[in-house]
C-alpha cells in the first residue's frame, strides 16, 4: 500500500515517486534502527554476580583511633568499630600500631567495619591480642550518611538576625572547629566568603564520630558540621563575642 | 500538501540529526599539559587555589605557574613548548578555544624558553611582561628573561615583534633586545653566555621522538610515539587499530591511577599517573575483551575525564564511559559496552569506587575498595550521582596551612546515550568567562587561517588594543610569600607511583661557553606591520616603581643577581647569566640570603618530547576501517587546514 502511495503511474503511464513520503519514511526508518542497535546489548546483571568473598580480616597500621573509631588506611573505605574496652591502655594508645583485625562488614552500615578481635604486632610473627569484643555494637553516635540530605545549610549573613537559624532544628554549618582547653570551649568559626570572621557557634557537644572525622581528615581544617541548633545567644552577648547560638555537634565531614 | 509537509519534516529531521546527536567538546589545545616537572612548582588556578604540579596537570586559562627551585616544561600542542626556569612566575591570560585564537602569558619574574614547531598564524602566541609586549611571527625558539629592572628578548630562531610604549621592533634570528618599563633598547647580535637554563633547554630539545600518525587521527599525531612506547596497537572489529597499554598491575583499570582535581573552567579532571595517560584519558574510549585486556579507541575530543559517575550512601564510584558514551560493565569476564540500568552492580570490574571524602586523595589507588571489599557493599544500590552533590565537595578545599585544589568532572550523570555525552562535556562558567563549545568554534568556516610571511602581510593583523591595568587582575609578586610557601605543606606528594613515573637524579647544569652569532645582519625592520601595543601589568610606573624597591629587599638570589647585572651591563653589550640554583645557593651566603627552606626532594618526571609532523591530506585519514560514530564524524573539524603544512619548516635566514 505505502508502495503504491510511493510510486503512482500517472495517465500518460509516467512512473511518479512521491520524494516526500520516501524521504519521511527513510528518515523514521533509521531512526527506529538506530534505537534498535543501542539497545541491542543491554544486558541483566541481576542473574550474574562475581563469586567474590567479603573480607573479614585488615593488617595495617593505625592512622587514628578516637571514641570506639579506629582509621586503618588498609581497610579501603571503611571506618573500623571497636566496641568496648581494649584489655590494657586505650584506643587511642593503638595509633602507629601495625594490628591486625579480625571481624565482619556491618550490613545496616556498609561504611563500618565491626572489630571481633584486635591484635598488635610485637616482632616477627608475633601478635599480642589487646582486643576481644564481647558486648554487641551500640553506635549510638554514628552518624548515617543519608541522614546528610534532612540537614538544611545554614547562611548567616549578620548575626543580629537571629531568624537566620531560630526554628531550623538540624543544620549544617561550614566552619573551622576551635577546640578549647575544656569540653565547654569548643566554638565553631564560620567566615564569610572573604575568609573574614563572621560569627560563632557555641559547642555543647560533639560526637565521638565528629571528632574522629575531624582528627582523621587531619589536612583539612574546614569541615560541614551538622548540628543540632539549640538556644540562641542573647543580643548583648551576640555583639560582644559574636557567638550567635548553642548547638551539639553531630557530625563533621567534607561534604 | 501532506507530501510538502511530509517532505519538510523528513528533510528537518535529516539535517538536524547530526546536531542532535553530535558531541560539544574542548578544543584540543585550549588546554596545556605538564609534561616535564622538576623540583617545586606550583599551580595556582583561578580561585587562587595552589597545587604542587604533576606530570599530567591541566593548565588552563587564568593558571598560574610558579617555580621555585624547579623546573617545568609545557606541551601547548602542536610540538610547541614553554619552558620555565627557577623562579619563574607565569600567568596564562589566555589559551585558544579555537584556531583563530591566540595563546597569551604573562611573565612577572624568572625566565623562559618558548620552542615554537608550527604556528597557526601569526602572532598567535603573545608574551607580555612589565617591560614590553612580544608577538611571535614565526616558528622557534624564543627566551624572555624577566628582572625587576627590564627585560631581556632573545630570538634563537624565528622571528619575533617587540611591541613598547612609543614603538615596535621585530627581532629575527640570533638578535636579542632589552626593554625597560615600555623603553625599547636597540638591537644586539651577541647572546648572553649560555647558564644553566639554556644547558637544559638544550637537553629538552634533543629529547625529539618522530612520531606519526599510522594507528593515530592526524589530530593525536604527536601522542603516538609515547603510545608506541607504552603499549601496542591491535586491530580489533569494528573499530580498527586500538591501543594496548603495557601495565604491570594486575588490578589496573582506566581512570584508577591518578587522582582528582578540580579545575573552575572544566571542573573535576583526572590526573594520570601513567606518563602516556593524557592523550588516553582525555581523548578517547577505554573497551575490554577477554584476551586482550583494556584497550583504547581513539577519538578526538578532549574531556576532563571520560567516565560515569555513580553514587550510593558514602561512597563514589566512576567507570570508563564506553565508544557509545554508555558506561561500561565487566562480569564474569564479560564486557558490557552499553549499559542502561539505573543501579550500577557493585562487583563490575570496570568500577572504582572511594568514601566521598577520599576523593581528592592524592593517590585514589591507595584509597579505592579493593575487590573483595566491595564484595561486601553487594547490597549497595550504586545510582547516577547528582551533579550538585559531586559540586558539593569543591567547599572542602582548605587544608591546614594551604589551599589545596579538589577535585568533581562535571561529567555526566544522568540521562542516555550521546545526551550523557553532551553532560560530560557541558561547561559550567565559574570565571564567567564565555567559553564557547570548541565544536562550534572548530567549524568556523572549516578552514584554519592561512598563516602568511611577515612580510607580505596577506593576513590583516588587527591593531591591538593596549590593555589597561585594570583590565588586568595585577599579579602579586613576593617572593618572601613563595619562600615561606616552601615550608607549607603541600597535599599532592611528591613521591611517584613504582614503576610508572621516571624519577631520575638531577644533574649538576654545566656552563659552557656562549655561542656568539656574528653571522647576523642588520636589517631594517621597524614598523612595518601594524604596531601591536604594549600589555602594561602594572597600574602605573610609580606602582612598577614601589614594587621595584620592595623587590630589591626581598630574598631572592635570582633576581638581586639579575638587578645587580642589569645595572653593571650596558645597554650596547650586555651578557646576562641568570645563576643556577646551585650557583645561587653558593651566592646566597655572601650577601645574606636566605634560601626557602625546601624539604622536598626535588623529583624530576619527564615524558620524551615528541615531534609534530605537519599534516598533510593523506594523513589525515588515518584508518580508513576505523568506523566513525556519527556524533563525533559530523563535527569533526578540520582543526589544521592544508595550509598549515606550508608552516612546518622554520623559515631560512
Amino acid at each position: 500500500m505505502i508502495w503504491h502511495n510511493l510510486i503512482q503511474v500517472n495517465k500518460t503511464g509516467k512512473t511518479k515517486i512521491f520524494i516526500g513520503q520516501a524521504v519521511f519514511i527513510v528518515a523514521i526508518l533509521a531512526f527506529l534502527m538506530a534505537i534498535a542497535m543501542s539497545c541491542q546489548k543491554t544486558m541483566k546483571t541481576e542473574e550474574q554476580k562475581a563469586e567474590l568473598t567479603e573480607i573479614n580480616e585488615f593488617t595495617g597500621k593505625v592512622k587514628m583511633a578516637w571514641g570506639k573509631y579506629l582509621y586503618l588506611p588498609a581497610a579501603q573505605g571503611f571506618d573500623i568499630v571497636v566496641e568496648g574496652n581494649l584489655e590494657s591502655g586505650s584506643i587511642t594508645d593503638l595509633i602507629d600500631k601495625e594490628v591486625r583485625i579480625k571481624g565482619k562488614m556491618m550490613a545496616e552500615e556498609p561504611s563500618l567495619f565491626i572489630a571481633d578481635s584486635i591484635e598488635i604486632k610485637e616482632g616477627e610473627n608475633q601478635w599480642r591480642t589487646v582486643f576481644t569484643r564481647t558486648s554487641e555494637v551500640n553506635l549510638t553516635d554514628f552518624f548515617d550518611p543519608d541522614e546528610r540530605n534532612n540537614y538544611v545549610a545554614l547562611t548567616i549573613t549578620n548575626i543580629n538576625k537571629p531568624a537566620e537559624w531560630e526554628g531550623k532544628g538540624k543544620v549544617k554549618v561550614y566552619g573551622a572547629l576551635i577546640q578549647g582547653s575544656g569540653p565547654a570551649d569548643n566554638r565553631i568559626i564560620l567566615y564569610d566568603s572573604k575568609g573574614k570572621e563572621l560569627a560563632k557557634i557555641i559547642v555543647d557537644n560533639i560526637s565521638d564520630y565528629a571528632l574522629y572525622y575531624v582528627k582523621k581528615l587531619r589536612l583539612y581544617d574546614k569541615f560541614w558540621f551538622y548540628l543540632n541548633v539549640k538556644e540562641t545567644v542573647d543580643a548583648k552577648t551576640r555583639a560582644k563575642t559574636k557567638e550567635i547560638f548553642r548547638a551539639d555537634v553531630l557530625f563533621a565531614g567534607l561534604y | 500538501m501532506k507530501q510538502k509537509i511530509l517532505l519538510i519534516i523528513g528533510l528537518i529531521f535529516i539535517f538536524l540529526a547530526p546536531l542532535l546527536f553530535s558531541q560539544e567538546g574542548y578544543y584540543r589545545y585550549q588546554f596545556g599539559r605538564i609534561q616535564y616537572v622538576q623540583g617545586d612548582v606550583i599551580l595556582e588556578t583561578t580561585e587562587g587555589v595552589e597545587e604542587a604540579v604533576e606530570v599530567n596537570f591541566v593548565v588552563t586559562e587564568g593558571n598560574i605557574l610558579k617555580t621555585r627551585e624547579g623546573r617545568v616544561e609545557i606541551y601547548l600542542g602542536r610540538g610547541n613548548e614553554l619552558r620555565l626556569d627557577n623562579w619563574t612566575i607565569v600567568e596564562f591570560l589566555s589559551l585558544p578555544r579555537s584556531e583563530t585564537e591566540k595563546t597569551s602569558f604573562r611573565i612577572s619574574e624568572g625566565s623562559i624558553y618558548l620552542r615554537l614547531r608550527r604556528l597557526n598564524r601569526e602572532k598567535s602566541y603573545e608574551i607580555h611582561t612589565a617591560d614590553a609586549s612580544f608577538y611571535v611571527l614565526e616558528e622557534g625558539l624564543y627566551r624572555l628573561d624577566v628582572s625587576p629592572k627590564d627585560t631581556q628578548i632573545i630570538v634563537f630562531e624565528g622571528a619575533g615583534e617587540v611591541a613598547g610604549d612609543e614603538r615596535s621592533v621585530i627581532l629575527e634570528r640570533g638578535e636579542r633586545l632589552l626593554a625597560a618599563r615600555g623603553d625599547l633598547g636597540s638591537i644586539m647580535y651577541s647572546f648572553p653566555e649560555k647558564d644553566s637554563f639554556a644547558s637544559w633547554n638544550q637537553e629538552r630539545e634533543t629529547r625529539d621522538i618522530k612520531a606519526s600518525s599510522r594507528y593515530l587521527p592526524a589530530e593525536l599525531a604527536e601522542y603516538e610515539a609515547e603510545l608506541e612506547a607504552h603499549g601496542r596497537w591491535v586491530y580489533e572489529r569494528p573499530w580498527g587499530y586500538v591501543w594496548v597499554p603495557i601495565v604491570i598491575y594486575s588490578d589496573w583499570r582506566p581512570y584508577y591511577y591518578g587522582r582528582w582535581v578540580w579545575y573552575p573552567l572544566i571542573g573535576w579532571t583526572w590526573i594520570p599517573y601513567e606518563p602516556w595517560g593524557w592523550c588516553v584519558f582525555h581523548f578517547g574510549r577505554w573497551h575490554w575483551r577477554f584476551g586482550l585486556g583494556w584497550y583504547w579507541i581513539p577519538t578526538t575530543y578532549w574531556g576532563p575525564a571520560w567516565v560515569y559517575w555513580w553514587s550510593a550512601y558514602d561512597y563514589y564510584g566512576w567507570v570508563p564511559l564506553s565508544y557509545y558514551n554508555r558506561p561500561v560493565v565487566i562480569i564474569n569476564n564479560i564486557f558490557y559496552d552499553r549499559y542502561y540500568d539505573s543501579v550500577y552492580p557493585v562487583y563490575s570490574r570496570a568500577l572504582t569506587l572511594v568514601r566521598k571524602d577520599q576523593l581528592m586523595a592524592p593517590k585514589i589507588h591507595e584509597v579505592a575498595l579493593r575487590e573483595n571489599q566491595i564484595a561486601s557493599l553487594s547490597h549497595l544500590s550504586l545510582k547516577a550521582a547528582r551533579t550538585e552533590e559531586l559540586k558539593s565537595l569543591v567547599r572542602a578545599d582548605s587544608l591546614r596551612n594551604l589551599t589545596v585544589s579538589p577535585s568533581v568532572s562535571r561529567v555526566g550523570i544522568s540521562g542516555a546515550g550521546l545526551t550523557e555525552e553532551k553532560r560530560v562535556l557541558k561547561r559550567e562558567n565559574l570565571s564567567g568567562v564565555n567559553v564557547s563549545p570548541s565544536s562550534y568554534l572548530n567549524s568556523q568556516g572549516g578552514q584554519s587561517p592561512v598563516a602568511s610571511s611577515r612580510q607580505k602581510h596577506t593576513i590583516e593583523t588587527p591593531q591591538l588594543r593596549r590593555i589597561d591595568s585594570q583590565d588586568l587582575k595585577p599579579l602579586t609578586i613576593n617572593r618572601r610569600e613563595q619562600s615561606d610557601s616552601g615550608e607549607r605543606r603541600i597535599r599532592s606528594e611528591s613521591s611517584s607511583l613504582p614503576g610508572v613515573r621516571v624519577n631520575p637524579t638531577p644533574s649538576l647544569p654545566q656552563k659552557t661557553e656562549a655561542k656568539e652569532n656574528s653571522s647576523v645582519f642588520l636589517r631594517k625592520k621597524d614598523e612595518e606591520s601594524p604596531r601591536p601595543s604594549r600589555l602594561s601589568s602594572f597600574s602605573s610606573l610609580r606602582e612598577r616603581d614601589t614594587s621595584l624597591s620592595n623587590f630589591s629587599n626581598r630574598t631572592s638570589p635570582v633576581g638581586y643577581f639579575r638587578s645587580k647585572l642589569a645595572e653593571r651591563s650596558t645597554s650596547s653589550s650586555r651578557n646576562i647569566r641568570p645563576s643556577s640554583p646551585f650557583s645561587e645557593n653558593s651566592s646566597s651566603n655572601s650577601s645574606n640570603w636566605r634560601l626557602p627552606s625546601v624539604t622536598r626532594v626535588p623529583s624530576v618526571t619527564s615524558l620524551p618530547r615528541v615531534e609534530v609532523p605537519s599534516f598533510s591530506s593523506s594523513q589525515r585519514s588515518f584508518s580508513p576501517s576505523r568506523i566513525s560514530p556519527p556524533s563525533i564524524s559530523s563535527r569533526s573539524s578540520s582543526g589544521l587546514g592544508p595550509s598549515t603544512s606550508s608552516r612546518g619548516s622554520i623559515r631560512k635566514k
